[in-house]
């Protein structure tokens, strides 16, 4: 049965009837309507449906919609408001790394929860908190090297 | 969406049993990491989900005495960065490193990962080497068991309208482990085999290998051989021939063949003896 639950997303607050079978990757896409957040395996294993509840970065396809109840999370839709954003957006256009974009979504959002830990990643530490992204245009290496360009 | 259930985040212990006596169809949600899967796989389709993230008392590494007791909901990334883990049991800290990727030990919870029981799981062998305990909680109060015991079988523990509380393991009695796997994607695949060796404070050694048999599997005669004082390299080849005798890994495994998983079990306890600082130079890996 749907309950209503209270949550914050992309700093507006919202009171939502969610049924609990919902995940929160389908809350995003097929309620709100943003479909910014992508869905590729849908079973935690590709990275694209990353966004950040209460700061960290999660995988919303193996989240329940239930558990944003009183929590914050914030989207690509949410990020887009913000300075980093276009940071971000500067270091992957000139470092080329966006092919189809599909990827792109999860990894920006990954690298926004990296830079909120510490503005001077090491490369291993770029490689641990992209390792569980896949992107299949690319190669990768440009997706890092716009990382290293955001860390001066 | 999954088949339609109902869902719950108690704030007790208490609460969790009266639920799950209320529901006959109840299935226990942590990191959700392994249930979430299955249930889009509908592998299970439970009407009622009762999530424990709240619950504090299954929460948290402590030292007591010459225990270290880590609670069922400690995430992946708590224990990796966790300094008493990494000081005294090393094998899972290196379990912790070579765990999925960052999203997903940000969520995945110890306690998950040993209920869940998959051949290959991370903390199979080094908790199997180290002679873990696990605490059970039910309605009649906590009870405290041998993993061995507890683990029995692929994907089968020993709970029974129970919950995992915590893993407790003893520090006085293991000196040094070390755990190694082997996967086809570094991270986002689960361990092809894995090996953990523990080098005890008599200087007895206990192997233990995983994916080669339904639970994490040990051989008291390896052990034997490599607490002998005068190991060398032709123990490795002994120890191959047991392990070639002795195991025999189902070949219809999607990730290895049986005779691949042999060698390679070997081969990982090489890297796991060298990490304990027993193996000279002069035996290749
Ligand atoms: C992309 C991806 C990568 C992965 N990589 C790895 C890997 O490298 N290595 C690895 O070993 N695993 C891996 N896994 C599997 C999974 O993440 C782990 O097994 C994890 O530890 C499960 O923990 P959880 O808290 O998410 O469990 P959940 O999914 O919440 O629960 C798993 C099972 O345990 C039960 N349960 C959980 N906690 C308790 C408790 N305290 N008491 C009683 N029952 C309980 C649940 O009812 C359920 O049956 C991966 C999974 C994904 C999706
Ligand atoms: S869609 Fe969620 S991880 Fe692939
Ligand atoms: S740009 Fe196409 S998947 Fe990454």
């Amino acid at each position: 049965m749907a309950k209503e639950i209270k949550t914050t997303i992309n700093n507006k607050k919202y009171k939502i009837e969610v049924p609990p079978q919902m995940t929160l990757l389908e809350l995003l896409r097929e309620k709100l309507i943003m479909t910014g957040t992508k869905e590729g395996c849908g079973n935690g294993e590709c990275g694209a449906c990353t966004v950040l509840l209460n700061d960290k970065p999660v995988r919303s396809c193996i989240v329940l919609a239930h558990e944003i109840e009183g929590k914050e999370v914030i989207t690509i839709e949410g990020l887009k408001e913000t300075g980093d954003f276009k940071e971000i957006k500067e270091a992957f256009i000139a470092e080329d790394a966006v092919q189809c974009g599909f990827c792109t979504p999860g990894f920006v959002m990954a690298i926004k929860a990296l830079l909120n830990r510490t503005k001077t990643p090491t490369d291993e530490e770029i490689k641990e908190a992209l390792g569980g992204h896949l992107c299949r245009c690319t190669g990768y290496e440009s997706i890092h090297k716009a990382v290293k360009r955001l860390v001066k | 969406m999954f088949s339609p259930f109902e869902y719950k985040r108690p704030e007790t212990i208490e609460e969790v049993f009266e639920l799950l006596n209320q529901n006959d169809n109840s299935q226990i949600v942590a990191g959700g990491t392994d249930l979430l899967v299955k249930l889009r796989e509908a592998e299970s389709s439970p009407d009622f989900l009762i999530d424990i993230k709240e619950l504090d008392e299954l929460k948290g590494i402590e030292q007591e005495n010459n225990e270290i007791k880590i609670g069922a909901l400690t995430t992946i990334t708590e224990i990796k960065e966790n300094k008493l883990i990494k000081d005294k049991l090393y094998a899972l800290y290196q379990a912790a490193s070579e765990f999925g990727c960052y999203e997903i030990r940000n969520r995945a919870t110890i306690g998950g990962n040993v209920v869940h029981a998959s051949p290959g799981a991370e903390y199979g062998v080094p908790l199997f080497a180290l002679e873990a305990e696990v605490e059970v909680v039910g309605q009649n109060g906590i009870k405290r068991l041998p993993i061995e015991e507890f683990w029995y079988d692929v994907g089968r523990v020993k709970l029974d309208n129970e919950l995992l509380k915590s893993i407790i393991i003893n520090i006085d009695k293991n000196e040094k482990s070390s755990y190694h796997r082997l996967s086809r994607v570094e991270g986002m695949d689960l361990a092809v085999v894995n090996t953990a060796l523990v080098k005890r404070s008599d200087n007895k050694y206990r192997s233990y290998f995983g994916t080669v048999a339904r639970t994490p599997y040990q051989n008291k005669k390896i052990d034997a051989i490599l607490s002998k004082e005068n190991f060398n390299k032709k123990s490795f080849k002994k120890i191959q021939d047991i392990i070639n005798e002795s195991v025999s890994p189902r070949s219809s495994s999607l990730r290895a063949s049986p005779e691949y998983k042999k060698r390679m079990v070997v081969s990982l306890l090489k890297k796991c003896l060298r990490d304990i600082g027993e193996l000279g130079d002069d035996i290749d890996g």
